[in-house]
């Protein structure tokens, strides 16, 4: 029988894909995993999971101290 | 209609494609409404000269031919590299009900239909008395043949009118502590065009600044700029004051006024002279509301006592031509000569005057230094510019003619989350930058730019689509289906 899930389909590059495998052990929110550059989501944690992928990036840049 | 011009509206800069909006505007009207806008020659001078230069001398090579013209000899006239475009102009005239095309039975070789073109036969008349002078002198506005005011001379209104737009995008940006604000008809356009909104709290808590904005916001009656706010600020005056006319244009349609009038009327006044005075005794009640109006915007400066008006170079430069900033108070004086009958010849050549003096000095009025390293040094010191250059860029010095700041990470960031895109403040730099950028090409550094996109396709690292998930298909054949 044919199952039809709404949802919603991101394309993203494989390095976010990584980070949204790894944020998934957290909360589930993957649905289905397509390929390298494909997923299909939950789409009520959308907002949530653009939130956390932004802190992530965030956390990983370094701010010059700035002259005085 | 208002929601797909929205969307273009948001993604342009450019002063040709904010012509393509009151093109697409003209296209959706009935016909009979185009019939009436163009049996006034303002009208058609107006729109001959908001086309593109193909479209132009398309138009001029059949103006004085009374017969109609095959419609393969007028590819003819194309270089063959080039016949494409001037096909695409030939569709986009015939779009706008300029060019009509008939069959006609002509006798061929092979027997068949001649597809023949002229112009739309109202346009052709009238555009004939605009050029030449005949018709009806009323188009073109009724100089007023009192004494003239001594207070009012054309620097007097370029300031008016540069105060007057400034003070409305003051209102926008939020710098509006020592500036009255605009008048309940300038407040109800910009809702309208959704460049502002009813205030709502910030969607996330990042945002911190959002929280003042709203406290700001009720005290300034609850208006909050919006995205496509923030673009409008940054693109040109022209491309503004084009884009709040649409507006006011689809204001009128909702409030049952005659749209014809209104249209007609707004071509009149893009093709007035500034600074020359013009009765309004001879103007309908609609057009009298309509002046009182766009005086609100700086558009022109109603003298209700001695019922006369002065149109300024905001609105008259519409038409000219002109590609970035509007002309200050010397390019205005200096280049206008002063007028003094109404006839439409002078008209039409102070006009084009006063575009070829805009168009040779693009860059009187840049005034940003960008530097390889993202540093940005603008000297001026308008309160207006400075808060747009803060929507983006984060400023760290201010002395008085002089303030200094950088491009960082998180002040493209913040106008990102703000609906500003990349590409707007990259034109925003090119058409502002000082002089002294210009001798290179590419006018900014090729880092900064592509850093400052970078920074943009950080964000949208990820594109979510809505969509159905179809799984579990018990062989191939229904997949197929």
């Amino acid at each position: 029988m044919v199952k039809a899930v709404k949802g919603v389909f991101v394309e993203c590059d494989p390095a976010t894909r990584e980070v949204l495998l790894k944020l998934n052990e957290k909360d589930k929110f993957i649905i289905e995993d397509l390929d390298k550059t494909h997923l299909f989501i939950n789409s009520t944690h959308l907002d949530r999971v653009k939130w956390a992928l932004d802190e992530l990036m965030n956390e990983n840049y370094y701010k010059k101290e700035q002259p005085k | 209609m208002s929601s797909a011009a929205q969307q273009t509206l948001t993604t342009m800069g450019s002063e040709e494609e904010f012509r393509l909006t009151i093109a697409e505007y003209l296209e959706s009207l009935p016909a009979q409404f185009i019939r009436r806008v163009f049996s006034n020659p303002a009208a058609c001078l107006a729109i001959f000269r908001l086309l593109s230069t193909v479209g132009k001398q398309l138009i001029i090579s059949m103006l004085y031919l009374d017969g109609p013209l095959g419609l393969h000899e007028m590819h003819q006239w194309a270089k063959p590299n080039h016949q494409r475009t001037v096909k695409a102009k030939i569709h986009q005239l015939r779009k706008l009900q300029i060019l009509v095309e008939e069959e006609e039975k002509k006798k061929k070789e092979n027997g068949t239909a001649e597809v023949v073109v002229s112009l739309n036969t109202v346009f052709r008349t009238q555009l004939r008395n605009a050029l030449t002078g005949g018709g009806d002198f009323g188009s073109f506005g009724i100089v007023y043949r009192g004494p003239r005011d001594p207070r009012i001379t054309q620097s007097w209104l370029a300031r008016y009118a540069a105060e007057r737009w400034e003070s409305i995008l003051h209102f926008m940006v939020g710098q509006s502590a020592d500036v009255a604000p605009p008048s309940e008809s300038v407040r109800g356009i910009l809702k309208m065009s959704r460049l502002m909104d009813e205030g709502k709290p910030a969607a996330h808590g990042e945002n911190e600044n959002d929280n003042e904005d709203v406290n700001e916001a009720g005290s300034r009656g609850g208006l909050r700029i919006t995205n496509s706010g923030f673009q409008f600020l940054l693109q040109d005056p022209v491309s503004q004051v084009w884009t709040v006319l649409l507006q006011y244009l689809r204001l009128a349609e909702m409030q049952d006024m005659d749209v014809v009038e209104v249209l007609n009327f707004l071509f009149q006044l893009v093709s007035l002279q500034p600074g020359q005075q013009y009765s309004t005794e001879a103007l309908t009640r609609n057009q009298r509301r309509m002046l009182s109006e766009l005086c609100d915007f700086g558009l022109l400066y109603l003298d209700g006592v001695a019922k006369r008006f002065y149109p300024t170079h905001l609105i008259t430069s519409l038409t000219s031509g002109g590609s970035s900033a509007a002309a200050t108070a010397a390019t205005a004086a200096g280049s206008k000569t002063p007028g003094t009958a109404s006839s439409t010849a002078t008209a039409a050549a102070a006009a084009g005057g006063g575009g070829g003096g805009e168009m040779a000095v693009p860059s009187e009025a840049g005034y940003i230094i960008l530097e390889t390293n993202c540093r940005i040094y603008a000297y001026t010191s308008s309160p207006l510019q400075i808060a747009i250059l803060n929507l983006f860029a984060h400023l760290v010095n201010r002395f008085p003619n002089f303030v200094t700041g950088a491009l960082t990470r998180e002040s493209i960031r913040g106008a990102i989350s703000h609906g500003i895109t990349a590409d707007q403040i990259i034109t925003f730099l090119t058409t502002n930058a000082h002089p002294q950028m210009h001798g290179k090409m590419p006018v900014l550094p090729t880092t900064v730019t592509d850093q400052v996109r970078l920074w943009e396709r950080e964000r949208n690292r990820l594109h979510p689509v809505h969509a159905h998930f179809y799984k579990d298909f018990n062989h191939k054949q229904e997949f197929e289906r």
